[in-house]
């Protein structure tokens, strides 16, 4: 057994999406070219360690209902974010857990809110501009993931099929979003509810005494833009820039997603209420790690 | 090239945090483009957005690295050194061929005066230079030495896909679709001109402070 030889999964069903992303390809923002990445990038980076592949490898993204069969051997692979898996023939398996699925045996991945991030050990993944990442604007990187489709895997090595481990959910993310404010306008209140999701934004629509104040500017000389972003529309509501959206854009800003909370993105469902809160700019802010439970075996 | 018009220039930049890890750049005098290509020698590492009166300098966090991020002030000093440097003009030439037969080239002609056949004529008299890169993949914002372009403004009406290849015009300035997407500018022609292709090094054909000029395609 050689780490080279390769196995399949073929994608047998899926309803909602599936889209490769790994960190992105963040070195082309000025010819235009989004960063893209995980919505939830502390979910992705988990399952990428619990099945012991390097950081800069892709994840399966998945909103939605993903069922893949390995064809050839045995594979090893972890889902995380709010997701339920299953294996056949087995009942629930756990989340946050490398486990290993049987050849032939048909693994199923569920998403109960947000995006949901399943690694397999060895996965291949086309690059392209230096990135296996799929960008929904544009296009660019491999198509999403459609039933009938094979992905390649590496047959993983001895020891990855000795990788067994387990990380603890990140805290359940209730508290305000910390948000460094401006610079071209103010938070149109504190209270929001979420009535848009994707990789492009997310769009929330402002609760209570929250409106625009007279005078706000409609649009602005278009500007450079970055992940986090919020942009203040002219009726009030509140767009968050995800990993997808364009380098530039011409809406005022009210303001940047502090950076350790930008992993909340992912776990957000249309219909939340949530809070914004003002916080100073802090270049420390490093987003959270989740904890080991059980370490490596 | 007049980026500040309607504004007066200002004296002194202004440097405001943008989130954590980033600076903007405001209150610019002309030649942003090259400051913004000034600025991505200074700091090698930072991702430098030329906006069209502002620039976005990010420090990204990568891992293993911790690339420090300057302080507004320490920033507004790199900036007035940065001025006090002879500006290298840089900046390729391309020369991109068009087909005049835009949707809305009669009804620019009709804004301008004009007929259809002098708002070609006058599109490729223009000294264009991209002021900025964005909005989609390859997307670049091009300025003109031609003031007459601000009399067109963008469509009230956006349309929901512009073909790939469109050559359009709004508020002074000319940008053309790498790929098919929503727009609201007014389309004066088409180019066969591939403005983005992920396969070739940089990927946009059009990089800040470039210069363009459009020649009528014979085909």
């Amino acid at each position: 057994m050689t780490w080279g030889d390769s196995i399949m999964v073929r994608v047998e069903q899926l309803a909602g999406s599936a889209l490769l992303q790994d960190r992105g390809r963040v070195s082309l923002v000025a010819s235009g070219v989004p960063r893209s990445g995980p919505m939830d990038p502390v979910a992705h980076a988990t399952a990428l360690r619990l099945v012991a592949s390097e950081v800069h490898a892709a994840t399966i993204e998945v909103v939605g209902r993903l069922r893949l069969r390995p064809v050839g051997d045995a594979l090893v692979l972890a889902a995380t974010g709010a997701v339920a898996i299953a294996i056949e023939g087995i009942s629930a398996a756990p989340s946050w857990t490398a486990i290993q699925c049987p050849a032939g045996t048909a693994v199923q991945v569920h998403t109960h809110r947000g995006f949901g991030y399943l690694a397999i050990a060895g996965l291949r993944a086309d690059r392209v501009l230096g990135s296996a990442a799929t960008c929904v604007l544009g296009g660019i990187g491999p198509a999403p993931l459609a039933v009938g489709q094979h992905l390649a895997v590496r047959e993983p090595g001895p020891a990855v099929r000795a990788v067994v481990g387990s990380f603890a959910h990140p805290p359940a993310p209730t508290g305000p979003l910390g948000v460094v404010v401006g610079p071209h306008v103010g938070l149109p209140g504190s209270r929001f509810r979420v009535s848009r999701i994707d990789r492009i934004g997310v769009r929330l629509e402002p609760l209570g005494a929250g409106s625009p104040g007279p005078g706000r500017v409609a649009t602005l000389p278009s500007l450079g833009v970055l992940p986090g972003t919020i942009q203040a529309l002219p009726n009030g509501a509140l767009v968050i820039l995800g990993p997808d959206a364009g380098t530039m854009g011409g809406y005022p800003v009210a303001g940047v997603l502090a950076q350790r909370d930008l992993w909340r993105l992912g776990n957000l469902e249309v219909g939340d209420e949530l809070r914004l809160a003002p916080v100073p700019p802090d270049p420390q802010r490093l987003q959270p790690r989740p904890t080991v439970v059980r370490p490596l075996v | 090239m007049n980026p500040a018009r309607g504004k007066p220039v200002a004296e002194q930049p202004g440097v405001v945090p943008f989130g954590d890890r980033a600076l903007l750049v405001t209150e610019l005098p002309p030649g942003i483009p090259e400051l913004a290509r000034a600025l991505g020698r200074h700091y090698p590492g930072a991702l430098v957005v030329a906006g069209l009166d502002s620039i976005l300098v990010e420090f990204p966090l990568a891992l293993g690295t911790s690339l420090e991020i300057p302080t507004p002030a320490e920033l507004l000093d790199v900036l007035h050194g940065l001025a006090g440097e002879p500006a290298p003009r840089g900046g390729a030439e391309h020369c991109i061929e068009v087909r005049y037969d835009g949707a809305d080239l009669i009804a620019v002609a009709a804004m301008l005066g004009c007929s259809a056949a002098e708002v070609a004529s006058r599109h490729q008299r223009g000294l264009w230079t991209v002021a900025a890169v964005g909005f989609a993949p390859g997307f670049a914002y091009l300025n003109c030495d031609d003031d007459i372009w601000h009399e067109v403004p963008r469509r009230a009406d956006p349309r929901r896909s512009v073909p790939a290849g469109s050559v359009a015009v709004a508020a002074g300035r000319c940008g053309v679709y790498p790929s098919a997407t929503p727009g609201g500018w007014q389309l004066l022609g088409s180019t066969d001109a591939v403005l983005f292709d992920p396969g070739a090094q940089p990927p946009a054909l059009l990089a800040v402070g470039d210069r363009v000029r459009f020649r009528e395609s014979l085909q």
